[in-house]
């Protein structure tokens, strides 16, 4: 009798124990998958939250790029392109600078899963729908999806803009991939050649860089985006290197927030 | 005695485990310690959110110095965000492997969800009324408000079932900022408080185009007469005008109504007259405000230095600018003699901690960041007001309040007037039910806004048929089916037990009644025995 008890007893402990071992997480709401939207103040040059929309209604005549450049905002978007570069990923979404021999496109939150994420490499050719949109003169795709096509790759070399800055030609070339060579770092203030943030808010690995530089005399600012040249990346750290009166050449995408204003993918001191 | 011995020590080794798996708990719940023991060292992290302003963060730097002089033992790493969101995305996701941060800057509806958690989030109860270490706490280093000196109503904000988890910061509202130039172009005065079909009747004038596609109003090809930053606070705002549902306090949604489907169509007609927009589809409300292309721009009272010609803060091109003169009101209103508005701004909460004394070194920089030095220099950042009466009735704030306009900057007439604005009306501020699922809910409000003003621009119909679609969609895309109606902090059903609880739990009872039926058994036998030997021991009655 004492003995079966006795043996009760530890097969209970046993059975506790192992119950006892693992501590309870907090369960996923709902609301954990999603980001929502901020609501207070401005906060300058991010975009706006991610928004789910119905499926777009694309034309169903495939469009070319001067069919989409002379669309309206708001119109339907069905065009095909070739990844020029992708920003990171996110509850089911990422953006996309995509281009053909013609022009270029930019996918702004477009859906797509970690998976098809992973296949997008440069060069690779998409289809995508959705709508065009413009948000503070950036010209995009917004509420749209994509699928991969089979075919040939194709890289866009990047356009020199280093004399197209300032002029009205410069806009036809919105989200290209483009490159500007001599440029020297102007002062961002107090004698930085960068700001963590625009207004330097921010702080180290956890926003983007702006910098600024002088070409033909005026002064442009650029953009080392978090999501696009990610912290830790050679273009993100290069950046933090600069000084002012440095000279550069760098690479990125002709990106628009009130003006020019190019995101880097690469920068070079001379 | 050896079998006595031996039941209490097997009762003791079978209590050891049930205590032991009690709610299966991360960590032990948060109880104040007696005191701070400053013979150790501390460091704790702090998520802070910015409105992407330098002047904030040198705020937030300096008052990290100033409390670390005052105890050196406790060092404090700040971490900065610009959106509550990612915040809020960086802590569901810290939760799950122990790493939150010590403090952190958040809405109530976020620490909803983050009480998913058994204990993660600290009751602030105990810490409030703490003699030494709670509002005036005695062993306090520094000057810090009285648990009277907290506003009340923005107090009361971060009680969630009953128990306060927030700790208010800052407290801002929306603000409707006018082109009043523009206005009175268009032969109209600026209303005390605005209504909204004063609102949809100037912005259908003002979206009057010539011949040649540029407004009237403004020669531009551009013109959003009235654009708004927070649709959700919109669609919120307006319900609780209308006394149309919502939600209930503990959950049960009641946001799909005829009330709001009215609202949509009403938005929907003055999209299609090119009346509206909002910051998701166009942009930042003071861009076109500040280029003459905005003549009702709502935004937070928290954004006021972006707004105006004379702004502080500008994001457009210096060409762009145009002059004008601004005026600042309430959020359009259905009932002018009864305002209501929503009351917003960041809170303060802890994260609970395996060491308690961390959690105090915690708290004691949480009530630091509610003193005058801090309270006072942050609110002057933007149109924000202060929590406590302790700094809203300082003469140094007084002063502050006094000096609108005497410069740009400090003084900005604009930010100052969306200060008095809150302050004025204060008694008129509502916040929304907090719950788990509280902030998809605010969500999808403002998402039915952008999907129907997104519809009309894209010319799609909108109609019964498609408003119930939206609902639907809603409704399922933001998982409001899955809200259960508990009430914030209470453990949701969690289903039938698994087999292997069942066989544990038989097994425990099982243990238990051989147990009993052991002891039972022995002590039948003991009495047996002690019946035979009575007379030996015990002489009978009366001999």
């Amino acid at each position: 009798m004492k003995k079966n008890l006795a043996l009760l007893l530890a097969l209970a402990m046993f059975f506790t124990l192992a119950a006892c071992g693992k501590s309870a997480a907090p369960a996923a709401s709902p609301a954990a998958a999603e980001a929502p939207a901020a609501t207070e103040a401005p906060a300058a040059t991010e975009a706006p939250a991610a928004t789910e929309a119905p499926a777009a209604v694309a034309p169903a005549k495939l469009m070319s790029f001067a069919d989409y450049a002379a669309a309206a905002v708001d119109s339907p978007v069905n065009a095909e392109a070739y990844v020029q570069a992708k920003l990171t990923w996110w509850d089911n979404k990422t953006s996309i600078y995509a281009a053909d021999q013609d022009g270029a496109y930019f996918l702004y939150n477009v859906a797509c899963s970690e998976s098809d994420y992973e296949k997008l490499i440069p060069g690779r050719k998409i289809a995508f729908q959705g709508y065009k949109g413009e948000w503070s003169g950036e010209v995009e795709v917004v509420d749209g999806s994509f699928s991969f096509v089979d075919g040939e790759s194709y890289i866009a070399e990047p356009l020199d803009i280093t004399t197209l800055l300032g002029t009205d030609q410069l806009a036809s070339h919105i989200n290209q991939a483009i490159k500007v060579s001599g440029a020297v770092v102007a002062d961002k203030g107090d004698g930085a050649a960068f700001f963590y943030n625009f207004d330097n808010s921010g702080e180290d690995g956890n926003c983007d860089l702006y910098f600024d530089l002088q070409i033909n005399g005026a002064v442009y600012t650029f953009v080392a985006r978090r999501y696009l040249t990610v912290p830790g990346s050679e273009a993100y750290e290069a950046v933090k290197n600069l000084k002012v009166g440095d000279t550069v050449d760098v690479e990125g995408f002709l990106y628009w927030y009130e003006g020019p204003q190019p995101h880097i993918t690469a920068i070079t001191v001379k | 005695m050896k079998k006595h011995i031996s039941a209490v020590l097997l009762c003791l080794v079978m209590l050891l485990p049930l205590c032991g798996c009690h709610g299966s708990k991360e960590r032990i719940a948060f109880v104040v310690p007696p005191g701070f023991d400053t013979s150790r060292s501390y460091e704790i992290s702090f998520w802070a959110k910015n409105d992407t302003n330098k002047t904030q963060t040198a705020i937030y730097q300096k008052a990290i110095r100033d409390f670390e002089a005052l105890y050196p033992n406790i060092k404090v790493n700040l971490r900065l965000y610009t959106d509550y969101g990612k915040i809020y995305n960086d802590v569901i996701t810290n939760i799950a492997t122990d790493t939150t941060p010590n403090v952190c800057i958040t809405y109530p509806d976020h620490i909803a969800t983050y009480m998913t958690g058994a204990d993660v989030v600290v009751p602030l109860d105990a810490l409030f009324a703490d003699p030494n270490f709670g509002f005036g706490g005695k062993e306090l280093r520094y000057d810090g408000p009285e648990a009277d000196e907290m506003i009340p109503e923005f107090l009361a904000e971060g009680r969630i079932g009953g128990i306060s988890y927030a700790v208010p910061y800052m407290r801002s509202t929306e603000a409707c900022y006018i082109n009043k130039t523009m206005l009175e172009k268009l032969g109209y005065e600026v209303p005390d408080v605005l209504t909204w079909d004063f609102v949809w009747e100037v912005s259908d004038l003002a979206a009057r185009k010539d011949a040649e596609g540029n407004y009237l109003i403004n020669g531009q090809k551009v013109m959003i007469p009235f654009l708004y930053k927070s649709t959700d606070n919109m669609m919120i705002q307006y319900l609780r005008q209308k006394g149309a549902g919502y939600s209930t306090p503990t959950g049960e949604i009641l946001i799909f109504n005829d009330d709001t489907e009215d609202f949509l169509f009403t938005i929907a007609k003055h999209v299609g007259r090119g009346a509206f927009s909002t910051f998701k589809i166009s942009s930042y409300p003071a861009n076109f405000l500040n280029a003459g292309q905005c003549l009702f721009a709502v935004d937070s009272t928290a954004g006021a230095t972006w707004m105006g010609s004379n702004a502080p803060l500008l994001d457009i091109a210096p060409d762009k600018l145009v002059s004008f003169e601004t005026a600042v009101r309430p959020v359009p209103q259905l009932d002018p003699a009864n305002p209501s508005m929503i009351s917003q701004g960041p809170s303060l909460c802890i994260f609970n901690k395996e060491d308690p004394q961390t959690v105090l070194a915690s708290w004691l920089f949480t009530q630091f960041l509610l003193t005058n030095d801090v309270q006072i220099a942050y609110a002057g950042t933007e149109g924000y007001i202060p929590v406590t009466s302790k700094a809203l009735k300082s003469a140094e704030y007084q002063d502050y309040l006094s000096r609108a306009g005497e410069d740009n900057t400090t003084h900005y007439d604009v930010k100052i007037a969306a200060t008095k604005l809150l302050i004025e009306n204060t008694a008129n501020t509502f916040t929304t039910p907090v719950f788990n699922g509280s902030a998809s809910l605010r969500d999808a409000a403002g998402q039915m806004i952008e999907e129907v003003t997104k519809s009309v621009r894209r010319k799609q119909t909108v109609d019964d048929a498609s408003m119930q679609k939206l609902f639907s969609n809603i409704h399922s895309l933001y998982r409001l089916d899955q809200i259960s109606i508990a009430g914030a902090g209470r453990p949701a059903d969690l289903g039938p037990l698994p087999k292997t609880a069942v066989v544990l739990l038989s097994s425990l009872a099982a243990a238990w009644v051989m147990i009993a039926v052991f002891f039972l058994t022995e002590t039948m036998r003991r009495r047996k025995k002690q019946k035979s030997a009575l007379p030996l021991i015990f002489p009978k009655k009366g001999l």
